[in-house]
């Protein structure tokens, strides 16, 4: 796929904050791309920087190969689906989705037949002449997408869109971001604290913390394959089992000696954690001998803690209607593929 | 009945019963009297339209209502005029400076009526500022009598005095839009003027709404302003109204002219209520 997007060394600071340290970041044409971070992480920073709202201190943005840094907000080519969606009040729901095409000059009877067929697509036909305080949380996110896609930007921006809905609505917009992306095929730039939500939507995810890019990669490269402790620790509840880089490559840890697969180990010696998922272990009679400290059930899956020469590993297992035979205090072993089991420097 | 219920009783009877007793009940007193009489200097109690038969038949009173509220509609749309692109200057600063400014614009609120007058009758005068920098400039060659003791002083004197409590519903309608609903549109490719025209404009007209409607009231039932600066040519209603309490001595006359000027308040407070203010806000 061709670049569509670059960041390249792009800083930012608030007064004596730093929010975005030497950001570099190639957004492909075409592609589901999502930010993820914790707040404060500066996700949402590059989104408006791109977005044009705030400007860069350092670096470049560059669209197809020329830096818009300083280009004004109007004149990119980009639309943004904003957090709290910022539907116009005043405005119908055909006003607001026309916005877009109205202020470029298009003649009424145009805007009028793009708002039908965009209001179409997102579902929303019938709702044209509604005001935004008449709508639903889920019907006016579907306006601001409508708003966003009419002028077939290159790229959709789009601000945690889904953080103020309820749960169950949140899944059925994650499904519908996705089935528009696919039918549109414009660049979605999704920024998002939730990580189900980034592996449940994006081609690729770049995950952020403290202004920096940790890693960027496809959904079950961040998840089975972290580089770092914190993104280790930044999907789900992983197992990070502290150790150091033995003699052969395998990490020396307090529960024995573990074979870890890494993109890139480090040196002998070095200060590392074991990470290994939860759900990758299974247990036996053989492997690993600890002694289970508690099971809990928690719908589909059941978690139990393991304890290892001192070290609590979490298992999870999938629930059964007549139980698990596993008991708190019993003895059991631990078992896992090799490739399960990731080395991250500590 | 505990302590707590009794003042709760208390408040509950002050918040009803003083706008009752200090505003309804006196507004009642002079529709009352607006029915009363009046023969040479003798007093009648009995009740009668006559007071309102006088204001509809004589020629004089209809179009002094009528120059009045052209008058009061000027001053507002002056002010609107001079105060929506303060109070914009004023929403657009940030932090501090913004409410400094905001403050130092509330000062004149906190001065006597009569001396800001005085001040700005000494302004307007022949000998005044306005003349002075006029000829200094070389504008004219005589002092103008345009602006001091005629309808026009009035205008300029009652929009001056009033301008504040324009500029403040507006300022607090254009704080309340959303700053995103701004980057909406620029994101949207809408210039700034469009951004104004199409988003800042529309939803900060409930609050221009408001501060006409508030100055109109204020201005409709000013009579000192007028007075002191309107000379013989600067009749206006509120004058008329004095001028029956003060020197005709037919208070019910009075009455009846001033309950037709509260109506015609109501009127204006009802057109401002419905259509500036929260309500018009959200549909």
């Amino acid at each position: 796929m061709a670049v569509l997007l670059e960041l390249k060394g792009v800083s930012k600071a608030f007064g004596a904050t730093r929010v975005l340290e030497g950001i570099d970041l190639a957004v492909e044409d075409g592609e589901f791309i999502t930010i993820l971070g914790p707040s404060g992480s500066g996700k949402t920073t590059i989104l408006r920087m791109i977005g044009g709202f705030t400007e860069a201190d350092a670096g470049q943005i560059l669209l197809d190969g020329r830096d818009i840094a300083k280009d004004p907000i109007n004149r990119r080519p980009f639309n943004t689906v904003f957090q709290d969606y910022a539907l116009f009040p005043h405005m119908t729901v055909a006003g607001n989705v026309g916005y877009g095409l109205k202020v470029r000059g298009t003649a009424g009877a145009t805007v009028k037949q793009r708002v039908g067929e965009v209001l179409d697509l997102v579902q929303l036909g019938s709702f044209a002449a509604r005001y935004p305080a008449q709508l639903s949380g889920g019907q006016k996110q579907r306006v601001a997408l409508a708003r966003a896609i009419i002028c077939q930007p290159r790229l959709i921006l789009l601000d945690e869109p889904l953080a103020a809905l309820d749960v169950e609505l949140r899944k059925q917009m994650q499904e519908f971001l996705k089935a528009i992306h696919r039918e549109i095929k414009t660049t979605f730039l999704f920024v998002t604290h939730d990580q189900e939500e980034a592996i449940a939507m994006a081609d690729r995810i770049c995950v952020m913390n403290y202004g920096k890019i940790l890693q960027l990669g496809s959904p079950t490269d961040v998840y089975y394959r972290p580089r770092s402790e914190f993104v280790a620790r930044f999907f789900g509840d992983n197992n990070l089992i502290e150790g150091v880089v033995g003699l052969g490559g395998a990490v020396e840890t307090p529960i024995g000696s573990l074979a870890c697969a890494s993109d890139e180990m480090p040196p002998v010696g070095a200060k590392v954690f074991a990470v290994i998922r939860p759900e990758a272990i299974r247990i036996g009679a053989e492997g690993v001998a600890g002694q289970v400290v508690s099971v809990s059930f928690g719908g589909a899956a059941t978690v139990a803690v393991v304890d290892v020469a001192g070290v609590m590993v979490r298992v999870k297992l999938p629930s059964r209607a007549d139980g698990l035979p596993i008991q708190v205090g019993g003895r059991v072993g631990l078992s896992w593929l090799a490739a399960d089991c990731r080395a991250v420097a500590a | 009945m505990t302590a707590d219920r009794i003042w709760h009783r208390l408040a509950v009877t002050a918040a009803y019963g003083l706008p009752v007793f200090f505003i309804l009940l006196p507004l009642c007193g002079f529709l009352l009297y607006s029915l009363f009489w009046v023969q040479g200097t003798e007093l009648h109690y009995d009740l009668t339209l006559v007071n309102y038969r006088r204001f509809f038949t004589e020629e004089i009173y209809i179009p002094v209502l009528r120059q009045t509220i052209v008058l009061c509609l000027e001053v507002a749309m002056l002010c609107i005029g001079f105060g929506y692109p303060v109070a914009y200057f004023l929403s657009s600063l940030k932090g501090r400076k913004k409410y400094t400014l905001l403050m130092l614009l509330l000062v004149p609120l906190l001065m006597s009526y009569i001396i800001k007058m005085y001040a700005i009758r000494s302004i307007l005068g022949g000998n005044g500022f306005l003349n002075r920098t006029l000829i200094a400039l070389g504008l004219i060659d005589q002092p103008l009598t345009f602006f001091v003791f005629n309808l026009n002083a009035v205008l300029l004197t009652l929009s001056v005095l009033l301008l504040p409590f324009a500029i403040l519903p507006i300022f607090l309608s254009l704080e309340r839009i959303p700053k995103n609903l701004l980057e909406a549109s620029a994101d949207l490719g809408g210039s700034n003027r469009q951004t104004f025209f199409r988003v800042i404009l529309p939803l900060s007209l409930p609050g221009v709404i408001s501060a006409a409607a508030f100055v109109f009231v204020l201005a409709i039932g000013d009579f000192l302003t007028p007075q002191m600066v309107g000379g013989q040519s600067g009749f206006t209603f509120g004058r008329v109204i004095y001028s029956q309490f003060g020197t005709a001595f037919n208070w019910p006359f009075g009455a009846a002219l001033s309950v037709i000027l509260v109506a015609l308040v109501i009127v204006a407070i009802a057109v401002g209520t419905r259509f500036g203010g929260e309500r018009a806000r959200v549909r």
